[in-house]
């Protein structure tokens, strides 16, 4: 709260209230202050926090001291206690990105008069100005407006004057390049004038306390109009960054605004300035008028004098001093790892402040201590908190669903489908109501899924999803769903499907059948490009004696030969759809259905709405088996110790133990596998 | 004129459409490729006929932009269009001739599959190559090239290098290529469970903002 007294007026110049006069100075106009008078000013930036309010890893459930406010709220102390005079600008994705974040937006949104947990802390330490990111729109408008304590004049919300302003931050949010279709004004102030009052030394060496004032103008990146169409679209559009600030900088500065401060959520392109460019630094940076960019967007740190990162190695961009075209920029990379910092030594004329730019520094400070330690955390973060903290860890614990059976991966590669099935099954039935709703084309085709076994020993016998019969919880939705991904599903045909299950069959060694020595089945090919369909309505078989490309067999769909010309819905997730795993055919062209929902959240909620999972309905239906033959030798595969028990509760009669430790070390054992039966 | 576009697509303005459709009838390129993109995107049978004889207008002028969206337009054969991927790699063509690297990203696509053309690995790798300056999604496709040896010789080294710039452009797959190859110990890579957590964590964030697909 102290610090935030030192904001001694906070003008809001939006709109229409500029028309009115609302942005006049305070008493204290400046042509009091002493020609001569020296002062240290220093600009503190957070940017990319995406809610990562503790060091804390929701879906581990488990302290990660890599990251957090908590820990950036420490330097922000040290630099308070540094420097005489100081700003704290956020350059926005602040309020998505975790657990807490989604819990407070989606599973039990916060009232009107509850501060999102991310401002509440950030109201505690005292921010001057934070700007909007792209992901400030991610959970949709009215949920920006409510948490933001903003009114929109926007399509589907009340008017303004019949709203009322709900809690949020309790300093200005600024975005430049965002406008309502409605009206055709800005979606929020575009930049704010901050007065602040520096503890400055006149030139009689004598301590005084004299006026600034700092503009603050923010930019989002044009492309939320595409990321986040399903609430933008037709209600607000984005006009380009750099006309924006050609437009508001020189109205801050006729405003009387002594240094204006760019908040740019965006990185650095130097590619031909365009109006929709994503990021649009590069090109505010030459705009006339900028003392200093806080950048952010790209999770990156600048200054940093050994980056090899592309954007900060382009012409014009400083990496070791922190400037673009000579303007000091900082990039505070992402998640609290950083605080960014740009010292300005500044000097009064007699009429306005000066930057000696021969001094002024600018630093990106990390958590993260020289000998890799981590800066203590600020205790009263995590109290101020608590509550929510807590709330978001029972949520995430809390039982979904049940099950009847150990739903595990350790003989999916022998074709065990207990850990996929459901998995395939709650990707078809999202896909398939999709289509029903919105794809009417599409009606009378069938839908299918695959999925693949992500977690397949690579890393030793722990590395399986293992999930224990009985009640299921959320953290067990990434165990069974590894990756982030979202869920995607493409058309294509039987032919197609039948190239995209060769390409996962390369998971196999070629065997020969007539060799006896001990073969190994499973190829280098990782587990998780091993696609398998686990649905009664098709099946097929793979036979390992034949070499890569000519593998399937007897593929079926319904009972008879699948019609290499029918088309097919096939769910599956976004690497898969966009050419991940480098599959035929599957190259994002196919793609019918990208949609924002991750399978992992499909997941649950199939597991939600069809409580109790059992090994009958959810995990025992195999597409594929292996062709049947007799090998001279021994056939073997690895998986992890002991768990034979669970190979035969899972039905499969060819599978048996060889030698219970491997030898590596990692806790796996060889199994064989009998071909023949 | 950036600004009339504006007004008239995202802004929904009528009358800055009909400001725009106004230059398009005397003759200006820009101004036809726009009305032409606005009327196409509207999806409706009556409006996507309009929209491509400006495209087409503004394409026989020379425009490799209006050329491109035409391609795509067959490409993707969106209702009320059907697919033509012979005329998309006609169009695709003329455009990526003149440097257009949407165009050559989509031709290194048709090449790569077959799609109207007999698929040609190495022509497909040709295309993506000039593509991938500009888009994250053409270097993508570049990387696993090299990763998988088709059409160009394995490289790995090249693959991943070409991963790690798509990546830090927002491809969401080649960052998660990266999450999986630091848990894997893939690409030359040695395993690295720090490096696959912050992986993981980056691909969810870049789906939310994904590189967009030209």
């Amino acid at each position: 709260m102290k610090q935030r007294r030192r904001t001694l007026v906070v003008l809001i110049c939006a709109g229409s209230a500029l028309l009115l006069g609302g942005c006049v100075g305070d008493s204290h106009d400046g042509k009091n202050i002493a020609a001569g008078t020296t002062a240290t000013f220093a600009l503190l930036e957070t940017t990319d926090l995406h809610t990562n309010v503790l060091s804390y890893d929701y879906f581990k459930l488990a302290d990660d001291r890599s990251f957090g406010f908590e820990r950036v709220a420490t330097l922000i102390s040290t630099a308070r206690a540094e420097f005489p005079n100081t700003m704290m600008i956020d350059d926005g994705d602040t309020i998505q990105g975790t657990a807490l974040a989604d819990y407070q937006a989606l599973i039990d949104p916060i009232g009107c008069n509850e501060t999102l947990a991310m401002y509440k802390v950030m109201n505690k330490i005292g921010y001057d100005a934070g700007a909007i990111g792209n992901h400030e729109f991610n959970y949709g408008l009215p949920f920006l407006n409510q948490v933001t304590g903003s009114r929109f004049n926007i399509d589907g919300l009340d008017d303004p004057a019949k709203q009322k302003a709900c809690a949020g931050p309790d300093f200005p949010l600024v975005l430049a390049n965002v406008r309502s279709v409605k009206t055709g004004a800005p979606l929020f102030q575009p930049y704010t004038i901050v007065t602040k009052t520096l503890t400055a030394t006149d030139p009689n060496g004598k301590t005084v306390s004299v006026p600034i004032k700092v503009g603050v103008i923010g930019f989002a990146p044009p492309a939320i109009m595409s990321w986040d169409k399903r609430w933008l679209d037709g209600v607000v559009y984005t006009v380009g960054v750099k006309e924006a600030a050609e437009q508001y900088i020189p109205e801050m500065r006729s405003k009387g605004a002594d240094l204006v401060v760019i908040a740019s959520h965006g990185g650095l392109d130097a590619s031909p300035y365009s109006p929709t460019m994503e990021n649009g630094s590069y090109h505010l940076a030459q705009v006339a008028g900028v003392d200093a960019m806080m950048i952010g967007h790209s999770h990156q740190v600048f200054p940093n004098a050994s980056s090899t990162v592309a954007q900060f190695n382009l012409d014009g961009v400083d990496k070791v001093n922190g400037t673009v075209f000579g303007v000091p920029t900082v990039m505070a990379n992402y998640w609290g790892k950083h605080l960014g910092v740009i010292k300005f030594e500044l000097t009064h004329n007699g009429k306005s402040w000066e930057v000696d730019k021969s001094k002024t520094v600018v630093e990106a400070r990390s958590i993260q201590n020289a000998d890799k330690s981590y800066v203590a955390a600020d205790a009263s973060i995590s109290a101020a908190i608590a509550t929510e903290h807590q709330a978001t860890i029972d949520y995430v614990k809390t039982p979904i669903g049940s099950t009847d059976f150990e739903m595990t991966t350790y003989f999916a590669d022998v074709g065990e489908p207990g850990a996929i099935q459901l998995v395939n099954q709650a990707q078809a039935d999202y896909v398939s109501r999709y289509v029903q709703a919105n794809l009417p084309q599409y009606a009378n085709t069938p839908v299918l899924s695959v999925s693949a076994p992500f977690k397949s020993g690579f890393g030793g016998g722990s590395d399986y999803t293992d999930v224990a019969a009985g009640s299921v919880a959320i953290n067990n939705a990434a165990d069974l769903y590894l990756y982030p991904n979202t869920i995607y599903a493409v058309l294509v045909t039987g032919d197609e499907i039948k190239a995209w299950l060769e390409t996962a069959a390369k998971r196999f060694n070629q065997i020969d059948p007539a060799s006896t020595v001990t073969q190994e089945l499973v190829s280098t090919f990782p587990g998780y490009n091993f696609d398998m369909f686990t649905d009664g309505d098709v099946s097929y078989e793979i036979d390992v004696t034949q070499p890569v490309g000519s593998r399937i067999g007897n593929l079926m769909y319904k009972g008879v030969a699948m019609d290499g010309s029918q088309s097919f819905i096939v769910a599956t997730n976004n690497y898969r759809a966009s050419g991940g795993g480098n599959f035929p055919g599957l190259d994002g062209s196919k793609t019918i259905l990208a949609a924002p929902d991750a399978n992992r959240d499909v997941l649950i909620q199939y597991i939600k709405d069809h409580q109790g999972i059992t090994r009958a309905s959810n995990g025992s239906s195999r597409s594929w088996t292996f062709s049947k033959v007799s090998t001279a030798g021994t056939v073997t595969f690895k998986s992890s110790q002991g768990k034979l028990a669970l190979a035969a509760a899972a039905g499969l009669n060819n599978v048996s133990l060889v030698q219970d430790d491997d030898g590596s070390g990692k806790g796996l054992s060889v199994y064989a596998i009998d071909l023949s039966l | 004129m950036a600004e009339l576009l504006l007004q008239a697509g995202a802004a929904r303005n009528a009358n800055a459409l009909q400001t725009l459709s106004a230059m398009a009838e005397d003759g200006r390129i820009d101004a036809q490729r726009a009305v032409g993109e606005i009327l196409a995107r509207q999806r409706d049978a009556a409006s996507v006929p309009k929209g491509i004889a400006w495209l087409q207008r503004a394409a026989d002028s020379g425009d490799a932009e209006a050329t491109f969206m035409l391609g795509k337009l067959h490409f993707r054969g969106e209702p009320p269009l059907t697919r033509d991927y012979e005329a998309a790699a006609r169009q695709f063509a003329i455009a990526a001739q003149k440097g257009h690297g949407g165009a050559a990203y989509y031709l290194g696509l048709m090449y790569r599959n077959g799609y109207g053309v007999r698929a040609a690995p190495a022509q497909a790798a040709r295309w993506f190559e000039q593509a991938a300056d500009t888009i994250p999604a053409a270097r993508f496709m570049l990387a696993n090239a090299y990763r998988y040896g088709e059409g160009v010789g394995k490289d790995e080294a090249r693959a991943l290098a070409l991963y790690q710039s798509a990546a830090e452009d927002e491809s969401p797959e080649a960052v998660q290529t990266l999450a999986m190859a630091y848990r894997n110990g893939e690409l030359g890579l040695a395993r690295d469970p720090m490096q696959f957590g912050h992986y993981v964590l980056e691909t969810a964030h870049s789906l939310k903002h994904p590189a967009r697909t030209p």
